[in-house]
């Protein structure tokens, strides 16, 4: 059908509403090799910001807004596409000249991404993943959405083709079904900006900025002129400053005030995350259409990713300090090495929909499973887990102990033995969460330290095994299992040496004795 | 189509286990490439002791900031440190250790997988079984070349699976023919039961 749009074997530019994709590339791509310039300048910048030298503040925005789009229009003007009956090209790059040839049966994933633009004018962006890479490994933007639904279900026929012939067991029965697994409402969109690990990044990211002018204003007393924009909110913290500090004292003034300043802060960040959780996640849905989980989201850029059920190599379960609190998880469905903008995500998630997704991708091999971290039927790891950086964080802080208190005296030297404290903790915690859970089919994996990471996979989906051992593990006649796949790696500790060797025979015996061809 | 799903228990006996195979050591004579190998890696620390040695007499020749020597303290400490732990350890893990690791790296063909264990403190086992192999090949760098030796890299979907140095150029490429025959065997064998299952379940339509 794209016949009647696209000739075979003859190369096209983009349409030229793509300009607006190659900019934000562009835009994306020098943030990626400027930021850490940019963040440690920023100070500066705020500097000049808060002199009101603003002359130079808008050069130095208009210099990089002309870099960005000479940039963004040497992107578009190389690149170029051409179809073939079963293969896309893709070709780009300005500097660095890049080919890549997709061929159909290869292609695991086609995702759509339709910015406002693309919408008003019935256009779409496609990106193509494959197996074998940690982005999509082309992405054709500014197409006609018909083309490129086109284009799909030519892919999808090529695939079908493939999948008749070695079909997976479960995948006919989850075919020509539609099912809605989750959506989402406000309140949820809400959870998530407070679950997300942006805020945390925001606050930090504000306090770094916020810090230095109000400490330096509250304790100094700097004139309130060089602060600029900040003078209104300065010259209201240090009101209540002063208006606590008859009363209370001043260092209690000055604790109280900067912990209101936080909170503020902390609010401030929040709001920008709900924002930014609504504007991402809006119309979320995740849903299985035609054997395939499919999940659909964004206000202004609409994220449409499907992935084919039986190819899904590993599910990943996230809870965080928050997340725990709100008792929800954040679920990461992959099909190949993605980067987060092309693996199927559910932000939200609870329990019965995590129980749900397990069976859905796992099918026969979950049984038995639990996608709860807090289930019981975990097996823990052995105690080295525990007390091998356990007197690790002794033995550091020893060390430390005696190097200062050689200088500076034995109460400096207590300080550097207070990190027996800290370091005993991780210790503690990280191995009380670690655990595994296995039938004859697949694996959950559950790590982390205040929060909770559960890896599944199928041992259908393993691609090579390894088994470690340091000289402690030889020691106590112990050894780690590394499972691996493209999408996860779980490595499982101080197991015991003779269950090691046993599991990593069995699990190669699984991949070796299935005539099945991976996918 | 698959028309048999055979799912009968395997006695857990008869899996068969790697610790059973025979393992083939790599050359000997990679002890001599490493050596050579580390000997140019130490060309490094040159420039950074003379910078180090100009910084710890710069830092006693003036007076402490402020009039705080901590920070004096602290740098010739750490420094002190540094060199009284690299100073064994370094020689120790890159002339010593790799007379006692060299012979621990080994290698074992099976009917279906490829298997390599090395380290001498921390031992690795690591097995790719051949039908998950998407490729592999064979390098030989400048110091490989010089002592003939060549190394096997072999890659699955989840990335580099295992990567076998000191090997005798010879085998290396004969490992990677086999290792390559043995995938295209394994995806031929796929390709023929798919079309036999096709062509059987075109044979069943015709029938009926």
């Amino acid at each position: 059908m794209f016949l009647k749009t696209y000739d075979i074997d003859r190369w096209y530019r983009a349409s030229p509403i793509s300009l607006i994709f190659f900019f934000g590339k562009a835009t994306h791509q020098i943030w990626n090799q400027l930021k850490t310039l940019v963040l440690s300048n920023g100070a500066l910048l705020a500097w000049f910001a808060a002199g009101e030298n603003w002359l130079i503040v808008g050069l130095i925005g208009v210099f990089w807004l002309a870099v960005i789009s000479v940039v963004a229009l040497a992107k578009f003007l190389r690149f170029r596409f051409k179809l073939s009956p079963n293969s896309i090209s893709v070709r780009e790059g300005v500097i660095n000249l890049k080919h890549i040839d997709l061929q159909f049966d290869r292609i695991r994933a086609i995702n759509f991404e339709r910015g406002p633009v693309d919408r008003w004018l019935g256009l779409t962006g496609i990106s193509f993943d494959t197996a074998g890479t940690g982005t999509a490994e082309a992405t054709v933007p500014a197409v006609s959405l018909g083309f490129a639904e086109s284009l799909r279900a030519r892919i999808d026929q090529e695939r079908k083709l493939e999948d008749e012939e070695d079909p997976e067991p479960g995948a006919e029965d989850s075919a020509n079904h539609v099912n809605l697994i989750t959506s989402l409402s406000l309140a949820q969109i809400v959870k998530i900006g407070t679950c997300g690990s942006g805020s945390t990044v925001g606050l930090v990211s504000l306090f770094t900025i916020a810090i230095p002018f109000t400490v330096t204003s509250i304790l100094n007393r700097v004139s309130l002129e060089s602060i600029g924009p900040l003078k209104s909110i300065v010259d209201f913290i240090l009101q209540i400053h002063l208006s606590l500090s008859p009363s209370v004292g001043n260092t209690v003034a000055t604790v109280v005030t900067v912990l209101m300043l936080l909170v503020c802060i902390g609010s401030v960040a929040w709001i920008l995350q709900v924002i930014g959780a609504y504007i991402r996640w809006k119309g979320f849905r995740t849903f299985i259409e035609n054997g395939r989980l499919k999940s659909v989201a964004g206000l202004f850029t609409v994220r449409e990713i499907q992935l084919d059920i039986p190819k899904i190599q590993s599910l990943t379960f996230h809870q965080n300090l928050r997340s725990r609190w709100l008792s929800c998880f954040r679920v990461r469905a992959e099909q190949s090495a993605s980067d987060a903008e092309h693996m199927l995500q559910i932000p939200l998630s609870d329990l019965p929909t995590n129980s749900l997704l397990g069976q859905t991708v796992m099918q026969d091999a979950a049984k038995g499973l639990a996608f709860d971290p807090n289930s019981s039927d975990f097996t823990a790891i052995a105690s080295p887990l525990f007390w091998v950086p356990f007197c690790r964080g002794v033995a550091i802080s020893v060390i430390g102990y005696v190097v200062v208190a050689l200088h500076f005296g034995l109460a400096y030297g207590l300080l550097a033995l207070a990190w027996i404290v800290p370091s005993s903790a991780v210790a503690y915690l990280r191995w009380r969460k670690a655990g595994y859970l296995c039938n004859q089919e697949a694996i959950v994996y559950r790590s982390g330290v205040l929060s909770y990471v559960l890896r599944s996979l199928k041992y259908s989906k393993l691609q090579s095994v390894d088994i470690t051992q340091n000289i402690i593990q030889k020691w106590r006649h112990r050894a780690s299992l590394v499972l691996k796949n493209p999408t996860a790696r779980i490595e499982i500790p101080y197991l015991e040496y003779e269950m090691a060797s046993a599991f990593r025979d069995y699990l190669l015996y699984c991949i070796e004795s299935s005539d099945e061809e991976w996918r | 189509m698959r028309f048999m799903f055979d799912n009968s228990p395997v006695p857990i006996n008869q899996i068969p286990s790697i610790e059973e195979i025979a393992w083939h050591p790599v050359e000997p004579r990679l002890k001599l490439q490493i050596f050579v190998r580390n000997l140019l890696h130490l060309l490094w620390f040159i420039p950074a002791f003379l910078l180090a040695t100009s910084v710890w007499l710069y830092m006693d020749s003036i007076e402490p900031v402020g009039g705080f020597q901590g920070w004096t303290f602290l740098f010739q400490s750490s420094l002190a440190i540094g060199l009284l732990v690299l100073t064994p350890l370094l020689p120790f893990r890159w002339f010593v250790v790799p007379i006692f690791e060299v012979p621990k790296r080994k290698y074992a063909v099976r009917l279906e997988d490829l298997n390599y264990q090395r380290g001498l403190f921390t031992t690795t086992v690591s097995s790719a079984p051949f039908n998950r192999i998407q490729h592999a090949s064979t390098q030989q760098y400048f110091l490989e070349r010089m002592f003939n030796l060549a190394s096997l890299e072999v890659y699955t979907a989840a990335g580099q699976a295992v990567q076998i140095t000191g090997l005798d150029p010879k085998i290396a490429r004969n490992l990677r023919d086999h290792v390559l025959a043995q995938v295209s065997q394994f995806k031929q064998h796929g390709e023929s039961e798919e079309n036999l299952a096709s062509s059987d379940e075109e044979r069943d339509g015709d029938l009926e």
